[in-house]
């Protein structure tokens, strides 16, 4: 038996070593994701709990036919998912000024943003749009997947997607000046 | 360098967060650890008192269940035989009718043959207006019980002071002897002499 079928022998024998050594194993690349998803870190590491809670009520359901990690994430983000949709409804009743649409920004203005700007960036996106924005841009799923996900019809994804990178834009533009 | 740059911030956005990690804080765990293995409540504990738990030799059980059927059964013995007391208890009358109120009272004798030279005081007992008393617990032995009506009441005028039973004096008056059962006696009060005031 390989380390990782003992690991989840282990938790799903309940035995708290082997549940603490997964949560580790695993925890700081999930906060990560958590961070993207929730306005501040208090809501990340709400989701990251009630994701780690879920994924092992539900390890048996591992079937070892894929990546566990990728597996782990996945279970978190729709634990995050799901959180941001309890918080807030995807509308579409903010209006962004046309420059924001359009607006180019310069690739200097990109280059200099640290990881903690463009978290912050992220986070300070509306629920909806940070949603998308995370599932399409950096999850890399497509427009009806997302819709599928989050109860919202294709247009209604590709709509707040580019109403994310508007917001982002108008930001950029503003730090920039 | 301008460019439009849609893609530009998706890839930025991208590598910078693919392999994005960050510790969380230790909290996170140690709220987990308890969702996941949730200690007992205070108040669910409980402890089950049993014989076997308090003393889980066999044979000091069987010393122990033995010396408390031993005191149990000697309690039982000192219930019994202290309670030998009787009770004596009637009505009184005055003529027909039962007296309404007044004092029933019992002298113990200690010589039968010379019951009034030997007699003392035992108790006293309200007479209620059903003309009942009761003298409950009562020792074995001789007693002479004497009724006396309710002072200035309607009885009192036509009836006087009487021994068990009829008798005007204690010492022709019939002696009551208390053994093992309770004596059932009732009293009828004498007539007063209406010529002597």
């Amino acid at each position: 038996m390989d380390a990782e079928h003992e690991l989840i022998s282990g938790c799903l024998n309940q035995e708290p070593v082997s549940q603490e050594k997964f949560y580790r194993q695993f925890a700081a690349k999930m906060f990560g994701i958590c961070l993207r998803y929730a306005v501040n870190p208090m809501e990340a590491e709400d989701m990251l709990q009630c994701g780690f809670i879920h994924i092992f009520s539900r390890l048996h359901q591992f079937r070892f036919e894929g990546s566990l990690e990728g597996w782990v994430k996945k279970i978190i983000i729709h634990t995050a998912v799901n959180y941001c949709r309890k918080q807030a409804k995807f509308q579409l009743e903010v209006e962004l000024k046309e420059d924001c649409l359009e607006a180019t920004i310069s690739e200097d203005a990109l280059s200099v943003l640290s990881t903690k700007d463009l978290l912050a960036i992220v986070q300070g996106l509306p629920t909806g749009r940070r949603t998308v924005f995370n599932l399409y841009v950096i999850e890399g799923y497509c427009h009806r997947e997302i819709g599928e996900m989050l109860g919202i019809s294709e247009g209604t994804s590709k709509s707040q997607l580019h109403r994310a990178k508007a917001s982002i834009r108008k930001y950029l533009m503003e730090s920039e000046r | 360098m301008i460019m439009e740059n849609s893609d530009n911030i998706e890839h930025k956005f991208k590598t910078t967060f693919t392999d994005f990690a960050q510790d969380p804080p230790s909290r996170v765990w140690e709220n987990m650890r308890n969702e996941l293995h949730p200690g007992p409540k205070p108040e669910t504990y409980w402890m089950r008192i049993t014989g076997s738990s308090l003393f889980p030799e066999r044979r000091i059980r069987r010393y122990i269940a033995f010396a408390a059927a031993s005191v149990l059964l000697f309690m039982a013995i000192i219930y019994f035989a202290s309670n030998d007391h009787q009770s004596i208890r009637g009505h009184a009358y005055a003529g027909e009718t039962r007296l309404c109120g007044g004092m029933a009272i019992l002298f113990r004798v200690t010589d039968k043959k010379e019951p009034w030279d030997s007699v003392n005081h035992y108790r006293s007992s309200l007479i209620d207006e059903n003309g009942y008393y009761t003298f409950s617990g009562v020792a074995p032995g001789n007693y002479l019980l004497r009724i006396m009506p309710e002072e200035h009441s309607e009885a009192s005028k036509s009836f006087m002071p009487s021994w068990f039973d009829q008798h005007e004096k204690p010492d022709s008056s019939h002696v009551i002897a208390i053994s093992t059962d309770d004596i059932n006696a009732d009293v009828h009060l004498m007539v007063k002499n209406p010529f002597v005031k």
